[in-house]
């Protein structure tokens, strides 16, 4: 059981013609290039493209994917559409979020906000909070503190979220 | 331009089959590996507050959109130049599309008038010598080592 990645990267070059429409080229590469690699490439690609098409071109994505060979059983019942809201309060005094699907119930008050001193959830956030990971904000602001995090179904209201979230 | 932010994303599979994402920003000078190494490590905390199971992941870096562009013709999206490439043997061609392709780009006279691509126009030969130079692969990661042939195609 393991992820195990595809064979090439994906380069995704996106269009849009007169009429709005859009569309794209793919172009493939092997999966242990680097990205600055990648975006040089894109670049001279991108520019050498757009002698070729009457569209307009947007910009690009360079992706690289992993697959999880063994998947494992998920659990009886478990629904993506019961999604675990993590909001956090980042440096710049502004927020970011990221939802889990499928939360467990084990972590969940009776009122639908999610225990903040479960110790799943405090493993959480100490490792986003206080680890070494590198993830931010889209700003690039670190994440500094769990702010909110309730349990939400696809379609909730805001009304119908837990007040003491 | 590149966008100073990178995302990972962690996809979820519930009982029944269906899907969801885990979302995340990090900084986009990040290399692959550092990400990687990241979003094994949470996914794996992350693994203990989900009853769906994490079935695929995926590191995108993206260009912000540049403002303003407009179309340079009325060629539609549709109107697809295909190019085939070699990757050498037996081993599978590539396929890249180009949509929206302009009329000139298109042989005029000859056999191959209205639908083969003039690779004697300077621009289609850059674009091939781009393709083969700087090691753009099939999906088999086979590196691509030559030009086949290139034909319009309607691709609805």
């Amino acid at each position: 059981m393991a992820l195990v990645n595809l064979p090439t990267g994906q380069l995704k070059i996106d269009y849009r013609d007169a009429s709005g429409t859009k569309g794209s080229t793919v172009f493939h590469f092997p999966y242990g290039t680097l990205a600055a690699v990648v975006v040089t490439v894109a670049d001279v690609l991108s520019a050498a493209l757009n002698a070729l098409t009457d569209a307009a071109i947007d910009g690009y994505t360079i992706t690289y994917a992993k697959t999880e060979d063994t998947p494992a059983t998920p659990t009886a019942g478990s629904r993506v559409e019961e999604k675990g809201n993590f909001i956090w309060r980042t440096a710049n005094g502004r927020t970011t979020r990221f939802t889990v699907p499928a939360i467990v119930d084990s972590v969940l008050n009776p009122s639908g906000s999610i225990d903040k001193a479960n110790a799943l959830v405090t493993a959480l956030v100490d490792a986003v909070i206080a680890g070494d990971f590198a993830f931010a904000s889209a700003d690039g602001s670190d994440i500094t503190a769990l702010l909110e995090a309730y349990q939400s179904f696809r379609g909730s209201t805001k009304q119908q979220l837990p007040s003491d979230r | 331009m590149l966008r100073p932010n990178a995302t990972v994303e962690l996809v979820w599979q519930d009982e029944t089959g269906s899907t969801a994402v885990t979302s995340l920003n990090c900084s986009s000078s990040l290399t692959i590996a550092e990400i990687d190494a990241d979003a094994t490590a949470l996914a794996s905390i992350l693994a203990s507050l989900t009853g769906a199971v994490l079935v695929r992941q995926r590191i995108k870096y993206k260009t912000a959109f540049e403002a303003d562009t407009v179309a340079s013709g009325s060629a539609p999206i549709t109107r697809t130049g295909i190019f085939f490439f070699d990757t050498g043997g037996d081993l599978p061609d590539a396929l890249i599309s180009v949509p929206a392709i302009k009329d000139e780009m298109i042989m005029s006279t000859g056999t191959g008038a209205g639908v083969l691509i003039d690779t004697s126009n300077g621009y289609v030969s850059s674009f091939i010598a781009a393709v083969i130079e700087n090691g753009i692969s099939n999906p088999f990661a086979d590196d691509i080592v030559s030009f086949i042939s290139a034909y319009l195609q309607s691709r609805v």
